[in-house]
């Protein structure tokens, strides 16, 4: 189909963005487009108008400070799944990155979008989650959110109104640390069914610190706690493993279930990605 | 030199399509590409209900909103509301009642989209809701047979209770299928200013479109002229299922004056046109200990949604063909299909062979396993070969590489030591190989044989140059290239002189319906029988002159010799009695058999198929490339059958309208597929061609199936294998020492 006529403006600034979006409350951000220009072929969506964010510098490139990255919101798919930086300091969000939809979309879609979209089969949300990123806004208001908890709902975010995601820092992690993601993806979108990233800490012959967060599962990534707690402080192996990854469900209430894959079906998927994905961060460690 | 005929030089050959270059470089003119002046939008108001009866329909604030030109519902069709198919229960648009939803129940025609959009709102229907028939097994219990066929030969009930013989039972489910052309249907039609129309459109069957199009406007055949758009695809979809877009585009350009284009979205068609039958079918199939087949029963039941459209000619090929390629002397065979109120089927590439091919030859390979025979061995042993009888009771007297096409696909897949090999595997990943085989009668058979003849025009230009036309059209299958090489061929040209046109009625003969793997045969058949009276005209003149074609054709043309001419082609008869289904049901059949290499993740249920040997006994290879290019296309859109396309209907609304949904493979899913290609000859078909458009696609599924459960021991009676459906299989099985034990 043909989206509904809108308008569309390129601003040079965070302000000029802001402004444009509390003049008219239809007004959509965007960015790499991946999401919602088929959202409003489908006329899922129907903006009255696109502020596009492409004009704006600051909101591009990755630089690294101490123990984490900054990776500003324009930042492709692709440029993070190549970048150097990323692949040696932080390899989780590289090898995340790399997953995600096709040539296509890793060629336009950012990191920026994908954060703010907020859609439960994202791939994204779940490594940042797992490393315990900060999203930091800017334009109606700037401030530094912890990704975990950023997600309200279906689609949904602590966004406020104007409010527009500028970057996101993320803690690098290095020898010690393994990092890894799995998921099944939906055959004709590439889209998370399920995703699991996984941040597995060994020390002395032992898994010391556990991250594992899941998505697709439910509406916005979640945290495996039981899962963690179970194989923190045991030596890792397949037994170990195995027996955290069955506790992978006990978080989700209500899975989300369509057409593709039931409920059931996929708890039964993020548990065997689970146990996969934390093996894969052990061995790495 | 003019070449004779008996010097073969052009059949076999991989000439070049020549409409290749013109797809590859996006100049090639589809529907969507073709621009009238002054053209109007058209559209249609769909029923959201299944089953409706219609209490009001008022059109006035609909004719009244800016720009909207036309309104049309059934009361205004001026010829009659009935789209001519088999049975005349298809209405143009649904008259007093719906029943299925996305019925068409008016047709705008508006100066813009936005006008058109805003007119189809304003119409005011006002349905009130009746019960609606969504199972094909209620529709079953309530009468409502659309139509029914037997088989019956010997004694299968009598001989099935035989205390030596191996039994298999099981019940197995197949899914809607969607034909996935690239193309959704479309058409534009326009007034062509003499009282008639005259409608451009994507097609597989201008002559039944004319049809369509004559009835619903009450006009006489020679008022409606069909042009044959370059069309994207067709695999059945576009052979019944046209004649309602074109319908409504003519009706509204009539009422208009103006040229009316009314093109689907992919949604739309997807929501609303034809597609393959979901099926259920239950197999007893009975075995001598040694393998030899002694009886099957089989209960084929059908959901042809809501009109017939072609349904019970497809449940005829299902029917007849419902015991595969084998010698089995006793059968019982049931089929019905049903009037359910949704989505009417049709068409499809196999034919109503994909249902039921799927579910005998899954029957074959449980039977392979009780019997602890591979079932290679199991199938070459009851394979049917010259001398023996089909299920129906046709003596087969030539043309049947059944045998050769099952050595040669397990030769090529290493299928033995990959069947030891693999059964060993005990990993999380497995993998397994699967066979599976069927044969497809080739041409309209004993239904359709008033259909099947086919003509030809032949002529010869004063340069030399050929143009061909026929009735048959070029929907990507390489028809165009084939239809060349038998007319260079036949001719004793080359084939660079040749042009085949593209099919207009006004302008090329009937040659039948671009359908049931017949156009090789018939509308080859139909050029060479035109082409030997050309060259009949022409050996007086050339003799032994030697000269070349061009030089040759002048000297004709000097000499005041025609060349042109009609040619005609019926194929041999054939008999078939309903009451008993004994007869000779179609006048040859294309052999095949597939085996398919997969593995499967035994933990999350994914399959991947890892390699496909495809071969096809298909008489004689007019092009090597064309017939690896029919052979690789049925195989992907059979490992989507197989794998991951099917319907979800709520209340008889298809839920998946949409790529995004409805799970087609790509090419990142597609593994190497090696086609072979035997070459059995079929006397009386052109240079020896049987047809080979069906058979790549209807034995993959069960191939596929066979292959899953020689990884993971599974058996699964539902179609598609879709990860969660393994799974599912999967953790229902024993525990490995129970199975040890049991």
């Amino acid at each position: 189909m043909y989206p509904t006529s809108f308008d569309y403006h390129k601003p040079r600034t965070l302000t000029e963005a802001a402004d444009l979006l509390k003049k008219d409350p239809e007004a959509r951000l965007l960015a790499g487009g991946h999401s919602l220009l088929p959202a409003m072929k489908l006329r899922l969506a129907s903006p009255t108008a696109l502020v596009d964010l492409a004009g704006i510098k600051e909101l591009a490139g990755i630089t690294k400070t101490g123990d984490a990255l900054r990776i500003g919101a324009l930042t492709t798919h692709a440029a993070v799944a190549a970048s150097d930086v990323v692949r040696s300091s932080c390899p989780l969000l590289a090898e995340t990155a790399a997953h995600i939809g096709d040539f296509q979309v890793r060629n336009r879609g950012t990191i920026g979008g994908s954060i703010a979209h907020a859609d439960p089969a994202a791939d994204y949300p779940n490594a940042l989650v797992a490393l315990g990123a900060t999203v930091e806004t800017g334009g109606a208001a700037a401030r530094q959110l912890p990704i975990e908890g950023f997600y309200t709902g279906l689609f949904a975010t602590g966004l406020g109104p104007g409010e527009i995601v500028t970057a996101v820092s993320v803690p690098t992690y290095g020898k010690g640390t393994g990092g890894a993601y799995e998921k099944h993806r939906h055959p004709a979108s590439s889209y998370a069914v399920v995703g699991v990233a996984a941040l597995v800490t060994v020390g002395g012959g032992k898994c010391t610190k556990v991250s594992l967060v899941v998505g697709g599962v439910s509406v916005n990534p979640v945290r495996a706690s039981a899962a963690e707690a179970a194989l923190t402080g045991q030596a890792p192996g397949d037994a170990a493993f195995a027996a955290a990854a069955a506790r992978v469900g006990d978080g989700v209430a209500k899975p989300i279930s369509d057409l593709y894959a039931s409920g059931e079906y996929r708890v039964h998927l993020a548990s065997v990605l689970a146990r996969r994905a934390l093996a894969a961060a052990a061995s790495r460690a | 030199m003019v070449n004779s005929p008996s010097q073969r030089t052009v059949i076999g050959q991989r000439l070049r399509r020549p409409d290749a270059p013109d797809k590859v470089k996006g100049t090639a003119l589809y529907i969507e590409d073709l621009d009238f002046a002054g053209s109007l939008w058209g559209g249609v108001l769909r029923s959201p209900h299944a089953h409706a009866r219609i209490r009001k329909l008022d059109t006035a604030r609909a004719r009244g909103v800016p720009g909207v030109r036309a309104v049309i519902t059934a009361k205004e069709i001026p010829g009659r509301n009935v789209i001519p198919m088999v049975q005349s229960d298809w209405p143009v648009l649904a008259q007093d009642f719906v029943r299925h939803v996305g019925e068409g129940v008016a047709v705008v025609a508006a100066d813009t989209r936005e006008a058109l959009a805003e007119g189809l709102a304003a119409v005011q229907v006002e349905y009130e809701p009746l019960p609606a028939l969504l199972d094909m097994e209620e529709a079953l219990a309530a009468g409502e047979v659309m139509a029914r066929y037997k088989v019956r030969r010997g004694e299968a009930s009598v001989a099935l209770t035989r205390s030596d013989l191996i039994v298999v039972e099981g019940t197995y489910q197949t899914p809607y299928q969607e034909h996935a052309y690239i193309e959704p249907n479309g058409m534009i039609a326009a007034p062509d200013g003499t009282g008639g129309v005259v409608v451009h459109g994507s097609m597989q069957c201008p002559f039944y479109v004319q049809k369509g199009v004559a009835s619903a406007l009450g006009l006489d055949l020679n008022r409606v002229r069909i042009v044959q758009t370059v069309t994207g695809g067709g695999f059945g979809g576009k052979e019944d299922a046209p004649s309602a877009p074109g319908a409504h585009a003519a009706l509204l350009a009539m009422a208009t004056g103006r040229p009316v284009r009314l093109i689907l979205t992919r949604e739309e068609d997807m929501a609303v046109m034809s597609k393959r039958h979901p099926a259920r079918v239950q197999v007893k199939l009975g075995a001598t200990r040694h393998g030899h087949l002694i009886a099957a029963e089989i209960d084929y039941l059908l959901d042809g949604g809501a009109y017939a459209t072609l349904s019970p000619v497809v449940l005829f090929r299902g029917t007849v063909h419902a015991c595969g390629p084998y010698r089995v002397p006793n059968v019982k065979v049931e089929s019905r299909v049903v009037r359910t109120h949704k989505v009417p089927c049709g068409a499809f590439r196999g034919f109503g062979e994909p249902q039921v091919v799927f579910a005998f030859e899954a029957a074959l390979d449980e039977l392979a396993e009780r019997l602890g025979q591979d079932p290679l061995v199991l199938r070459l042993k009851n394979a049917l070969q010259i001398g023996d009888e089909t299920i129906t009771g046709h003596r087969l007297s030539e043309s049947v590489g059944f045998r050769e096409v099952l050595e040669q696909v397990a030769a090529a897949s290493d299928w033995k030591r990959k069947r030891e090999e693999y059964a060993r595997e005990r990993g999380t990943v497995r993998r397994g190989v699967g066979l599976a085989a069927c044969y497809y009668g080739v041409g309209l058979g004993a239904m359709g044989k008033h259909l099947n003849p086919a003509g030809a025009n032949v002529v010869v230009a004063g340069d030399g140059s050929v143009t061909v036309a026929v009735g048959t059209t070029e929907i990507g299958q390489g028809m165009v290239t084939v239809l060349t090489q038998i007319a260079a061929e036949s001719l004793g040209c080359p084939p660079d002189a040749v042009r085949v046109m593209e099919a207009d009625t006004s302008r090329v003969p009937d040659s039948g319906p671009t359908v049931a793997s017949r156009t090789t045969v018939m509308s080859g058949n139909a050029i060479r029988d035109a082409a030997a009276k050309i060259r009949a005209a022409m050996e007086p003149v050339i003799a032994d002159s030697g000269l070349p074609w061009r030089e040759a054709v002048a000297l004709c043309v000097q000499k005041q010799i025609g060349l042109a001419a009609h040619g005609w082609a019926v194929p041999p008869a054939t008999t078939f009695d309903l009451a008993t289904g004994q007869g000779e049901a179609y006048v040859c059949y294309s052999f095949s058999a597939n085996v398919v290499e997969v593995e499967v993740d035994t933990e999350t249920g994914e399959t991947r198929v890892k390699g496909v040997w495809s071969g096809h006994d298909v008489g004689r290879v007019v092009n090597p490339t064309l017939g690896e290019g029919q052979v690789e296309g049925g195989v992907v859109q059979g490992l989507g059958y197989a794998l991951t396309e099917e319907h979800a209907l709520r209340d008889g609304r298809i839920l998946n309208d949409q790529f995004s949904t409805y799970i087609i493979p790509t090419p990142l899913d597609v593994p190497e597929i090696k086609s072979v290609l035997v070459e059995s000859p079929f006397p009386w078909g052109p240079y020896g061609a049987k047809g080979l458009g069906e058979t790549p696609i209807i034995a993959v599924a069960p191939a596929v199936v066979a292959a899953i459960h020689h990884a993971a021991r599974i058996r699964l009676y539902t179609l598609p294998a879709t990860p969660e459906r393994v799974w599912d299989a999967i953790r229902a099985l024993p525990p490995p020492g129970e199975a040890a034990s049991g």
